[in-house]
């Protein structure tokens, strides 16, 4: 076998072995016989380890696929989802719907994720606006970049001006969305968040040769018999639903899409057959690991998981700019 | 298939990048029949890597039309459009870190039906087009740690692997040392012997290159004084033609000729492409091959 088959094949056993194992360690590990048994600890371990673990397998799965996709299309490893504005999109959502909004429903869902939804498409319609011009004017992704922080701060800005007119209640809600959680009670929010992440992630899975090309310029993949036009409508498609569902969800957790698919990179190298998987199996895995952290670090209070992620992913940031220089 | 049917033809092709912007090409006309070539000589600026482009469908004519076997090439989805022209563009200095082999691979794309794997039929295109470019030995190197030449041939054997009757080359032999392109000479030498030889449109800054196919012109030799006593030592031996190659001269966007080598050659035709009639070119005939060819500018160093 391979050396890349041993590489996929680890990171599947280490996936599975996360997701079995990182339900019984938190503020107090449950052991075996607790789960199977009926008492207060199974209750625990089934109705909040057990739906917590999933979520954050599944939110993981979709950053990082997003982040790996965002990656080829832009030709450029700090390109994600993330750092190009989606997050202070829904932010920005989530925030005028804690400061204005009339609590609503729609189709079962809630109106505060509903709200950090639309802004997620929104920050991300302007994103495919801007990929548009740049392609056809011949921007660098570098510009590309720049328009996305532009962009970010302009949420911000309009963020921090909501909060600033909400009272001291609402103003602590808003803060506290925006560095992402994944506490959930039951399976509610999984559930939610399927109609999302699966047609999402329908649309992103099947693309790895596209990817492939695209690492090789807008021009050479055209040459080659890409409809880019196409994959990038279908990227941002998937990338909206998926990424953005997740979001709205769990909040903006940063770093995840942008770690995982370059750490695979390190691993496998380019080729986007082995890496879809891989950075999948990884940001899965990662994200789960950061949660457990999370909720384990200064029990029984717990770490916001986007603080986690962005103080792990901080560094890496500058580490990735730094050594692209070199 | 219709044999009246060129396999590409372009008829009064225009492009600019907006209503009302400058043209950047215009009034460009011809067509290419299967194992043909055409050089694209001009200034820089005239329009040569826009017209490979707009071939390509990168860009989209502005005016006129661009047929591939009688159809237009904007009817033609991607992929059918892959299956009939493979572009080389210029040379470009990062390339992501693939494979060789990978890298070639993906010149099959066209070809290949999603969620399959590559056929025999695929892998054995890889194989002749890693022989053709003698990259055997480079299978497994990355792209990105290869020089300039392998690099250059890998993105030929990529462009051949996509199996198309029409290959485009965008300065093939440019930031190539002496030797790499010795051997860039002698791959497309190589490949213009194939019995399945794609037609190539090559577009170059290289005179000389562009020109090879031109056969001995004794009479205009004469005249020129510089080779008068050269022209008893050699013994010219036109080599037989390869193949019938045009010379397609752009300048300011506009197709100022359309000819073969040695019409190319005569009078002042170079001269007026590249606004150099204050300075003719410098013509001799080549000591082995008695063709005529340029000689580089000495006169303005001293």
């Amino acid at each position: 076998m391979k050396r890349e088959h041993w590489i996929l094949l680890l990171l599947v056993v280490f996936a599975i072995l996360t997701l079995f194992v990182s339900p019984f360690l938190g503020m107090e590990s449950v052991s075996l016989r607790q789960v199977i048994s009926p008492g207060i600890e199974s209750k625990i371990f089934w109705n909040l380890r057990v739906p917590r673990s999933v979520l954050a397998f599944l939110a993981g799965a979709c950053l990082a696929m997003g982040g790996l996709a965002f990656q080829a299309l832009f030709r450029n490893s700090l390109a994600t989802p993330y750092t190009l504005g989606v997050a202070s999109g829904a932010s920005l959502g989530a925030g005028l719907f804690v400061r204005f909004g009339v609590v609503f429903s729609f189709l079962g869902l809630d109106g505060l994720p509903l709200s950090a939804f639309i802004g997620a498409c929104v920050a991300m319609a302007m994103v495919y606006g801007l990929a548009k011009l740049a392609s056809e004017r011949g921007f660098s992704s570098f510009t590309l970049l720049l328009a996305g922080v532009a962009m970010n701060y302009f949420f911000s800005s309009l963020l921090l001006m909501t909060q600033y007119l909400s009272d001291f209640t609402k103003s602590f809600q808003i803060l506290r969305w925006t560095m992402g959680g994944l506490e959930t009670v039951g399976y509610q929010s999984i559930y939610q968040m399927l109609p999302f992440i699966i047609p999402g992630m329908g649309l992103l899975l099947g693309l790895s040769r596209e990817l492939d090309l695209l690492l090789h310029g807008e021009a050479m993949a055209i040459a080659r018999g890409v409809d880019v036009e196409k994959v990038r409508r279908r990227i941002f498609l998937g990338t909206s639903l998926s990424v953005g569902g997740v979001v709205a969800f769990c909040g903006p957790i940063g770093f995840v899409g942008l770690m995982a698919p370059h750490i695979c990179r390190l691993m496998l190298g380019p080729g986007h057959a082995r890496l879809i998987p891989a950075s999948i199996l990884f940001g899965a895995s990662f994200l789960c690991w950061c949660d457990t952290l999370a909720r384990s670090l200064i029990a029984p209070a717990e770490i916001p998981v986007g603080v986690i992620t962005a103080l792990l992913g901080g560094p890496f940031f500058l580490w990735l700019l730094v050594k692209k220089r070199t | 298939m219709n044999n009246s049917v060129p396999l590409l033809e372009v008829r009064n092709l225009g492009y600019r990048l907006a209503d009302g912007g400058n043209w950047l090409l215009r009034k460009i006309n011809f067509s290419l029949d299967a194992g043909e070539a055409i050089n694209v000589i001009g200034p820089n600026g005239a329009g040569k890597t826009t017209l490979l482009k707009c071939l390509i469908h990168i860009y989209q004519a502005s005016e006129g039309q661009i047929l591939i076997q009688g159809r237009d090439i904007s009817e033609l989805k991607r992929k059918e459009l892959a299956q009939f022209i493979a572009w080389v563009p210029q040379n470009e200095e990062d390339s992501p870190p693939f494979l060789v082999e990978e890298y070639v691979l993906m010149g099959r794309y066209s070809r290949l039906r999603p969620f399959h794997r590559p056929g025999p039929e695929d892998i054995q295109a890889v194989e002749e087009a890693l022989e053709t470019c003698g990259l055997q030995s480079f299978r497994k190197r990355q792209l990105s740690t290869l020089s300039g030449g392998e690099r250059q041939k890998a993105h030929i054997a990529a462009a051949l692997a996509q199996a198309a009757p029409i290959l485009l080359l965008d300065e093939p032999g440019s930031f190539l040392d002496p030797k790499q392109s010795l051997e860039m000479d002698k791959l497309f030498t190589s490949l213009n012997k194939r019995a399945d030889k794609p037609a190539i449109i090559t577009v170059t800054h290289d005179l000389n290159r562009a020109l090879v196919h031109a056969t001995s012109s004794r009479l205009t030799i004469q005249n020129t004084p510089l080779n008068s006593n050269s022209i008893s030592i050699s013994q010219p031996n036109p080599k037989p033609k390869l193949n019938p190659t045009r010379i397609l001269g752009i300048a300011n966007g506009e197709c100022q000729f359309l000819e073969d080598c040695d019409e190319v050659l005569k009078e002042d035709k170079l001269e007026k492409l590249f606004d150099r009639q204050h300075r003719p070119f410098l013509r001799a005939m080549h000591p082995e091959t008695g063709q005529l060819c340029l000689l580089p500018d000495v006169h303005e160093f001293s």
